[in-house]
């Protein structure tokens, strides 16, 4: 090789440069086009990284906990406290009837092991139990209403159409009764029009513990709110209780909804309802 | 007292909540909340021919009113008819829509209620009667309370009288 003189002219300099490019480059360049053919070739690559991709695998089975358990709990626990209401919200309602299932499940089976107990027991062929066999309440429904007595808490007399209350009792008086006889019956009126159900009657709205039994009449409608579970006969008695307060205390034309015709009515109701056993 | 029940109806979005909310308790929200079903409330009136418990049931909206539960309509006393009078669209149908509800309370006193007069002038509330073919009984704001008052107190007398 050649080196720079002093008198070398600038042209003679560059070639010189670049010969000695070529001499201290040329083993890197053919490095680099091996590494550059080992990745763009697939299977060159994959030879080479996935020993390594299943080592570092196989190490974070055996050692994932160690190496991130820490921090993966945390964002968990970060994460379920922020969002605590959306998991309420999701766990909630399946929960929820799983719990109601299994009561109404266990309920059916106390009951039927209660009609079993009793038939093999009793004495059925007295005259009071074929009596009451054939026309008083089943023998599980008098152990379950013993179980959970049912208990009335308000009753409301509603003009059926318009929703105007014509009177009403209740055993603790916290909300404007007028405003709860108009909902109710715009609940009715639409669970009868969604469903098409307009010569029938919506006859019960349950919340929770609570319901609310709908007798039904002409040109009005009792809303009964009551706690407990209530057998067929009691419903019944109910029925031939309201019938009989409707015919001795409500006037044929009750078109005129007013103080007057309301105070007198929720003044029989009290009469009639404040020492009501409905078991009687 | 007499009771009565009044309905609240007409497009949604006129304001049929927030005249009823400004009527019973006398206040106004800004946001729209759309009325789901029905809601129903209570407010006794002094009228000059006598006190009036008045039971109005706010209406979820609805573009035409045979869509609304017929049965909403029953045993009624008054029906409030509410439009928007920035919306053309919430008073396009205002013809058959009281034909409509004539045919199905025959005996019922109807009001035709313009809405939000806050957001039209004086002259563009007079070129909107002239548009509309029924004649309106009142023009509201129950943003700033204008005549929501003097709309329930007069149907009230009406009532009671």
């Amino acid at each position: 090789m050649n080196l720079p003189s002093s008198s070398t002219s600038p042209e003679e300099e560059a070639q010189l440069l670049k010969q000695l490019r070529q001499v201290l480059l040329s083993e890197d360049r053919e490095a680099l086009a091996a590494i550059r053919e080992m990745l763009e070739d697939e299977a060159q690559l994959s030879e080479k990284v996935s020993p390594i991709i299943r080592q570092h695998l196989a190490f974070l089975k055996e050692n994932f906990h160690e190496e991130y358990g820490v921090i993966i709990e945390e964002i968990v626990s970060k994460k379920l406290s922020e969002s605590q209401d959306e998991i309420v919200n999701m766990i909630f309602p399946k929960l929820n009837t799983i719990i109601k299932k299994f009561i109404t499940a266990q309920f059916q089976i106390l009951k039927e092991g209660i009609d079993t107990q009793i038939k093999t027991v009793q004495n059925r062929f007295s005259p009071k139990n074929l009596f009451n066999r054939f026309f008083g309440p089943s023998d599980s429904d008098i152990v379950l209403s013993q179980l959970d007595h049912p208990e009335v808490h308000e009753v409301y007399l509603v003009q059926r159409e318009s929703g105007l209350l014509l009177g009403s009792y209740a055993k603790e008086k916290n909300t404007d009764q007028d405003v709860i006889a108009g909902m109710l019956t715009a609940i009715k009126s639409f669970a009868e029009d969604a469903f098409n159900r307009g010569k029938e009657d919506l006859e019960m709205i349950q919340y929770e513990n609570y319901k609310i039994f709908l007798h039904n009449l002409p040109s009005y409608y009792f809303a009964v709110a009551m706690t407990g579970s209530i057998s067929t006969s009691e419903k019944e008695n109910l029925s031939n209780k309201l019938i009989t307060f409707a015919q001795e205390n409500v006037p044929f034309d009750t078109t005129n909804v007013n103080s007057t015709l309301t105070d007198r009515i929720s003044t029989a109701l009290a009469k009639h309802f404040v020492h009501f056993n409905i078991q009687e | 007292m007499l009771s009565k029940k009044v309905i609240l109806t007409g497009s949604f979005g006129v304001g049929k909540t927030s005249l009823f909310e400004r009527f019973i308790n006398n206040k106004f929200e800004d946001k729209y909340l759309t009325t789901i079903g029905v809601k129903v409330g209570k407010k006794l009136v002094n009228t000059p021919n006598g006190d009036l418990s008045m039971m109005i049931w706010d209406i979820a909206g609805e573009v035409a009113q045979n869509k609304v539960p017929t049965s909403y309509f029953l045993g009624t006393s008054g029906i409030i008819y509410v439009f928007d009078v920035s919306r053309p669209s919430t008073y396009g149908n205002i013809a058959q829509d009281l034909a409509y509800l004539k045919s199905i309370n025959k005996l019922t006193t109807i009001k035709i209620v313009g809405n939000k007069k806050d957001l039209a002038t004086e002259a563009e509330l007079k070129a909107l009667q002239e548009e509309i073919p029924l004649p309106v009984d009142l023009f509201t704001s129950a943003k700033t309370g204008e005549n929501v008052e003097k709309l329930f107190l007069d149907f009230a007398t009406e009532m009671v009288g």
